[in-house]
């Protein structure tokens, strides 16, 4: 729907994959269900603190939220979606979005949200109060849907996957393999065959250890197969790479390992992930790229079981969920043994499935927007006397411009049928031109021929007469008169005897 | 070497600058850069594992981020490589050989903030000597690609008006870096270099933005200042199948560039294959001097302004003495100052759809060389005021498909001598607007929404 104003929050100037994921996906979803649509987005430091995963248009900071500043952010908008954000943050505006002052009070939305631990009484009263100006409420994972229902949250609270799952559909195959020729030109990712990727994370630092091992066990049985140890940028992830890198090295001194370092885009991120063998990581969402994708995947979950929407549903084929050290090994041979069969980016059945899920959610939103934009044009009113008029001027010049246009076409394909014409009687006289010399031409061949032809009889007359007149008595007699008068005038040689 | 202006706050410029060798330019390169750009930026050099001493200088290069390769990974990579560190909302591609000049990078930024339908910008380029290096770039059917008015004087006025272009030279291209995350950078199906920026420039008009050419941004570049020419040869050589495989469809309708050089008129056809409409606005010199004479001007910026796609060209026959010159080409209005019209008008046969006749005597003069080389387009004569006796008015109506008139005679005059041909009032050196679009609706033109939209705008400011 032309038109539609979209405030689209969240935590998106974190710099780590999956915070600056969520407002990339749901702009590309949005706009392609709401073509024209326009998009402003927030976030606590936006342009204030620039990321190069920012896509390039980094969001607007909020500020320190007053009634004044939520009202001068929320006005215009058909509807503020608030996404990807954990309800706990400090951050006001996800909870009072649109401030009392607000001159439309559009539809708020929260998209995927979490609850990260069981909330204080005092912080369930203001999730109640927070919720009660709320349209639509989902949430990222059943923990999360959980602790909002156990505050008081009467609406109902969907469970949508996390944005992520989308994202093979956000970087199209031509740019990852662009991408990804690129990470090889740099060093950041094997040459040859498809490898194992391992997210580093800094919260499963404490495994680095068994994990090492782990690897090291399988390259002792696969020793062909490459890794990859990918560093997303989350605050210490890079420490925990490192780690798992100078340990990998040490453990197998021949192991091909090569660290994908946290300076590379989210389309890279998703290249890489999307064409790997198998990924190895936390249940975050480099794992539900993963998942979406179709690669095997070992999910790291020690401390307890995934929490990410989408995962719970995951294919025992495809997916083996490591809740202890000791199982990492086996789990890793078993997933590059399943990467060796798998085409590389085809999503089987059920992570197709849960792609759907997440755009039925995204339908449901867009239809909401579109409604709230619908309200508005009508709540701003009809066109002015003063608009229609104008429009009618505008369009009387297209009509007029039309006509002249297509008058303009028409003469323009007359003078070029006249260029044509007389182009072609030039060619038609030309043609006529080169008959005629051509006859010409015969006809002087002609009377060469027949003259060359006469002279000759004539020369052969000459010749005739000449031969008698050698042949004549008097000729011969004379012959010694003549040869001496010949030698007498130097004219003739002397006899040969 | 210290690089300054490196604010605390948000840089809006990236400038990513990828350097192989070729030490003795990249000196004068930084220093220009930081000598010469007033608007906030960040300075990201890749070095792609040079020879000489580049490495060095780059390591005593403060206030930088400095990324050192261990190989050459190509222009292309290493850029790529430079804008995943990059910040700002735009990233300046600049060759290592290229030296910019005092406020090249505001008439660049402004192109992109002005206009959301921009892309990426790019400057004229100029050869050590001053002389012009590229107008930006042209591509012929076979994707072969040539740089507009290389070694020609770099004031001529037809190298110097703003206009949208296939491509400009990578050695020097502001891009909004959410544009270059969309196509992916530089695709690495070009090896080391060359024709990738016209590939990037083709993904970015796929995207729907524009590629724009702004002659107020003045840079020299060293051409191969870091390879040779006989090495730059063979790698476009060797790319150009690449693009014309890709884009070939896209380049059907251009001229053939296999003559070399391509003759002018191609370049001309090729410079001009997006727009489809094209007015040629001619003025007469007998107007210099006249109360009216800025009007020709005004009728020019305001089509320019309202259709900025078309390609508009004032022939200026004699009368640039009485013209703004400076205003109309950075309005995007081609200026065409000549001698030898004939020529000029044979070089551009079939070239333009409309064609506006303006001041005293504009017709007796163009009639002819009009007909004979335009007679295709459709015809606005611009009666002047006064009308004078024995200035040809009467041949003129007749000539007209439309009449604009500067005075109410003029249109009593026009009604009489012509009933048959549309007249409009429009009155005054400057012009209305309305009353212009009006009458070049007759000639099948029509202002874009855009443009309408900003026309209320400025008159509800």
């Amino acid at each position: 729907m032309k038109g539609c104003r979209i405030g689209l929050w969240g935590a998106f100037d974190v710099d780590s994959f999956g915070d600056a994921l969520v407002p990339q996906v749901l702009r590309r979803e949005l706009a392609a269900r709401l073509p024209g649509a326009e998009f402003r987005l927030a976030a606590p430091f936006g342009s204030l603190r620039p990321t190069p995963r920012d896509g390039g248009e980094p969001a607007e900071p909020f500020g320190p939220w007053s009634p004044e500043r939520a009202a001068e952010l929320a006005n215009g908008l058909d509807c503020i979606v608030i996404a990807g954000v954990d309800l706990l943050s400090p951050e006001r505006f996800f909870l009072e979005p649109r401030g009392p002052n607000a001159e439309h009070r559009c539809p708020v939305v929260w998209w995927g949200v979490s609850v990260g631990s069981d909330p204080a009484p005092d912080v369930a009263e203001r999730l109640r109060a927070a919720a009660a100006g709320v349209d639509s409420i989902s949430a990222r994972d059943r923990a999360s849907r959980r602790r909002l229902q156990e505050a008081g949250i009467q609406q109902e609270v969907a469970v949508v996957p996390d944005v992520a799952v989308l994202a093979p559909r956000l970087y199209a195959p031509d740019l990852r393999s662009r991408r990804l020729d690129l990470l090889r030109a740099l060093g950041w990712y094997p040459e040859s065959a498809s490898p194992m990727l391992i997210e580093a994370s800094a919260e499963r630092t404490r495994y680095v250890e068994p994990l090492a091992v782990a690897i090291a066990g399988l390259l002792e049985h696969r020793p062909e197969v490459s890794v990859v140890v990918a560093d997303l940028g989350s605050p210490g992830d890079t420490a925990c790479a490192d780690a798992l890198t100078d340990r990998l090295a040490s453990t197998f001194p021949g192991a091909n390992v090569t660290r994908l370092p946290a300076d590379v885009g989210l389309e890279d991120v998703a290249a890489a992930i999307c064409s790997c063998a198998a990924f190895v990581g936390p249940p975050t969402s480099a794992a539900l790229v993963a998942f979406a994708a179709g690669r095997p995947q070992v999910v790291l979950c020690m401390e307890g079981a995934p929490e990410l929407a989408g995962l719970p549903e995951v294919d025992e084929d495809r997916t083996w969920i490591v809740r202890l050290p000791e199982d990492i090994e086996g789990c890793l041979l078993k997933a590059v043994e399943a990467g060796g069969g798998l085409e590389a980016g085809a999503a089987p059945g059920t992570e197709a499935a849960v792609a759907k899920q997440v755009d039925t959610e995204l339908d449901r939103l867009a239809e909401l927007i579109a409604g709230a934009s619908r309200v508005r044009s009508k709540t701003e009113g009809l066109p002015s006397a003063a608009r229609l008029e104008e429009l009618t001027e505008r369009l009387r010049l297209l009509e007029v411009a039309y006509e002249a246009r297509s008058r303009n076409h028409a003469r323009e394909r007359m003078i070029f049928a006249e260029q044509l014409n007389s182009a072609a009687e030039e060619i038609e006289s030309l043609t006529n031109q080169i008959i005629e010399m051509r006859e010409e031409y015969r006809r002087q061949v002609e009377y060469l021929q027949s003259h060359a032809k006469s002279e000759s009889a004539a020369k052969a007359r000459v010749e005739s007469e000449l031969e008698l007149l050698r042949a004549t008595k008097t000729l011969r007699y004379t012959a010694a008169v003549r040869s001496a008068y010949g030698r007498l005038r130097g004219l003739r040689p002397p006899p040969a005897d | 070497l210290t690089v300054v202006n490196v604010p605390e706050g948000r840089p809006l410029v990236s400038v990513v600058m990828v350097t192989y060798g070729g030490r003795r330019w990249v000196g004068p390169a930084l220093d220009a850069l930081a000598e010469h750009t007033a608007v906030p930026y960040e300075l990201i050099v890749v070095d792609n594992a040079s020879a000489d001493d580049t490495p060095q200088l780059l390591g005593s290069l403060a206030g930088a981020t400095v990324i050192f390769n261990d190989r050459n990974i190509g222009f292309g990579a290493g850029c790529n490589q430079g804008v995943l560190h990059a910040v700002g909302r735009y990233v300046c591609l600049l060759n290592s050989d290229a030296v910019v000049e005092p406020g090249w990078l505001e008439p660049l930024v402004e192109a992109l903030e002005n206009d959301p339908r921009v892309g990426a910008a790019v400057p004229r380029l100029l050869h050590l000597d001053g002389t012009l290096q590229e107008a930006a770039g042209v591509v012929g059917m076979e994707a072969t690609t040539r740089a507009l008015g290389d070694g020609e004087s770099a004031e001529d006025p037809q190298y110097r008006f703003r206009r949208f272009v296939d491509y400009g030279s990578a050695a020097c291209m502001l891009i909004r870096r959410s544009a270059y995350l969309r196509v992916g950078g530089f695709d690495p199906a070009y090896p080391m270099g060359y024709c990738e920026d016209v590939d990037l420039c083709f993904a970015l008009a796929d995207l729907g933005l524009r590629t724009v050419y702004e002659p107020r941004s003045r840079v020299r570049h060293v051409r191969w200042g870091s390879s040779s020419r006989r090495q730059a040869d063979r790698m476009v050589f060797a790319n150009q199948p690449i693009l014309l495989a890709r884009w070939g469809d896209r380049l059907a309708a251009r001229p053939s560039f296999r003559q070399i050089p391509p003759p002018e008129r191609r370049l001309n056809q090729a410079r001009d294959a997006d727009c489809v409409d094209r007015i040629l606005v001619v003025t007469e010199a007998a107007w210099a001097g006249s109360p009216v004479a800025p009007r020709p001007a005004a009728i020019a910026t305001e089509i320019q302004r309202g259709l900025p796609e078309a390609r508009v060209t004032l022939l200026a026959g004699g009368a640039t003495s009485s013209l703004e010159i400076e205003a109309l080409l950075e309005g995007g209005v081609e200026v065409a100052v000549q001698d030898d019209w004939s020529t000029w008008l044979q070089r551009r046969r079939f070239h333009y759809s409309v064609v506006i006749l303006t001041g005293p005597g504009s017709h007796q003069r163009f009639e002819a060389l009009l007909s004979a080389n335009q007679p295709q387009a459709a015809r606005i004569y611009d009666l002047p005021d006064p009308l004078q006796p024995g200035a040809g008015n009467e041949a003129a109506l007749a000539w007209a498909d439309s009449v604009l008139c500067a005075s109410p005679d003029g249109l009593a005059f026009a009604s009489a001598g012509a009933p048959q041909t549309p007249a409009f009032l429009l009155a005054g050196p400057s012009v209305d607007p309305t009353a212009l679009w009006r009458g070049l609706a007759h000639a099948g033109l029509a202002p874009s929404p855009e443009h309408r939209a900003g026309s209320q705008a400025g008159r509800t400011a």
